[in-house]
């Protein structure tokens, strides 16, 4: 069994009477990169934020590596590295003093990985903060998060609004210093693509509840969508388990199934269909498919 | 070693990489003895999973193609696969049923096929350096 690095269990926060997020219960394995999927306002930022304790759970309990989000918070701090959807720094320090700021509050900060960092994504040490541009200002967020080493990566939406040429500097340090010494990395992001390629465990957040939970290879292996020709007439319901979506045309049907098994063809044949053909789909269809919710079976 | 990956694709990451090492191989573009990146290597150059560099290695390894000697990395194999010769002819077959079926739709005419498949294996050899004949 793989351990879990984060647990939230029923973690639960309103803001007044809003609901941000709802009963979440979610593990994520050591060692995984895991994609947080959910549109604006889904409750995904919270949920991040309430990780490290900077807003308060209310209900339910958070952990990461085995500490407690409100009372180790400080232990746990040490242990993750954090990179905020909007960060803020003080305009005033200088790159350099900003990594002197912060290492000051990590006993494990390494200071040749930050050298070597800092000259891999080419910025300049004595420029203020204020004088850097998104893209550069990102990279500052990167060094500060991975300069500890921690054990687990928090990103929260870290390469949205950045050029392509940056956002693929961040996923290679990203890849290369904690998920390729065996950390986990924990990240929200819009960019599905982004997450099809570098993520292996994939949760889908929706108005504050968990609509998703996959493995992404499982998940791609099992959401699929069957055209079904019917040469006389489309029966009225489907003999298909785990129907999502039916969307009937002329004389085929478009069937989107979550639990797709080898055997849907022949069921389907068996039920009058002529022809049946098994349509892949990308994890962006996929989202759309669990975000929109259609109401389901037919 | 230069790949390039199309996450959109149907095509699982790791399939990908199997294909497109093979195609070096194959081509000559990677001889017998050339040593590969380390899975860790290659997961961050091509921004993926290291689970996804893993897998496509142990394919790459159960095909015979690569060959990882302890201690030392992941090296072109001299190509004997573990598979039986039965297992490999299934596989190609395969293919085979592929190719004709797209041939079919086109209104390609069978005896056409193959010397569409002459002509290609013609080329293919013409691309490829001599000494690197893997049998």
């Amino acid at each position: 069994m793989t351990q879990s690095v984060i647990v939230m269990e029923r973690f639960t926060k309103h803001y007044g009477d809003r609901t941000a997020v709802e009963e979440l219960s979610l593990q994520v394995p050591a060692g995984s990169v895991f994609g947080f999927l959910g549109q604006n306002g889904a409750g995904k930022t919270t949920t991040i934020r309430a990780l490290l304790n900077l807003i308060r759970p209310t209900s339910g309990r958070l952990s990461v590596v085995g500490l407690d989000s409100v009372s180790d918070s400080v232990a746990l701090r040490r242990r993750v590295g954090y990179l905020p959807e909007q960060p803020e720094y003080y305009p005033w320090m200088s790159v350099d003093e900003i990594l002197r700021f912060n290492a000051s509050f990590y006993p494990s900060w390494d200071r040749d990985l930050e050298k070597r960092l800092v000259d891999q994504l080419g910025l300049p040490r004595e420029r203020k903060l204020r004088e850097l541009s998104r893209g550069m200002q990102a990279k500052v967020g990167l060094v500060l998060s991975l300069g500890s080493r921690p054990d687990v990566l928090i990103l929260d939406d870290p390469t949205s609004g950045l050029d392509a040429v940056v956002r693929r500097e961040f996923l290679e340090a990203m890849i290369a210093n904690v998920h390729a010494e065996g950390g986990t990395v924990f990240f929200s992001t819009q960019l599905l693509h982004e997450v099809e390629r570098v993520a292996d465990e994939v949760a889908v957040l929706h108005e504050g509840r968990l609509r998703l939970r996959s493995n992404l290879e499982e998940l791609k292996a099992t959401y699929k969508r069957l055209r079904a020709v019917y040469p006389d007439q489309i029966p009225e319901s489907f003999p298909v388990p785990g129907l999502v979506r039916a969307e009937r045309n002329a004389h085929y049907a478009l069937l989107t199934v979550e639990g797709f098994t080898p055997d849907l063809p022949a069921r389907l044949a068996e039920n009058g269909a002529a022809a049946v053909e098994v349509l892949d789909l990308s994890l962006e269809e996929i989202f759309i498919e669990v975000v929109k919710g259609a109401p389901t079976h037919a | 070693m230069q790949l390039h990956l199309d996450p959109s694709s149907a095509t699982p990451l790791y399939a990908q990489v199997v294909e497109q090492v093979k195609a070096l191989v194959a081509s000559g573009g990677m001889r017998v003895g050339d040593q590969l990146p380390s899975v860790r290597d290659l997961a961050v150059s091509l921004r993926v999973n290291r689970n996804t560099a893993a897998k496509a290695y142990q394919m790459l390894e159960a095909e015979g193609v690569l060959a990882t000697r302890a201690g030392h990395g992941t090296f072109v194999a001299a190509g004997s696969s573990r598979w039986s010769r039965q297992e490999r002819f299934r596989r190609l077959e395969r293919l085979a049923d592929r190719l004709l079926v797209e041939a079919h739709h086109l209104n390609i005419p069978p005896a056409e096929i193959a010397s569409l498949l002459e002509r290609r294996l013609h080329a293919f050899e013409m691309n490829r350096p001599k000494s690197t004949g893997k049998s």
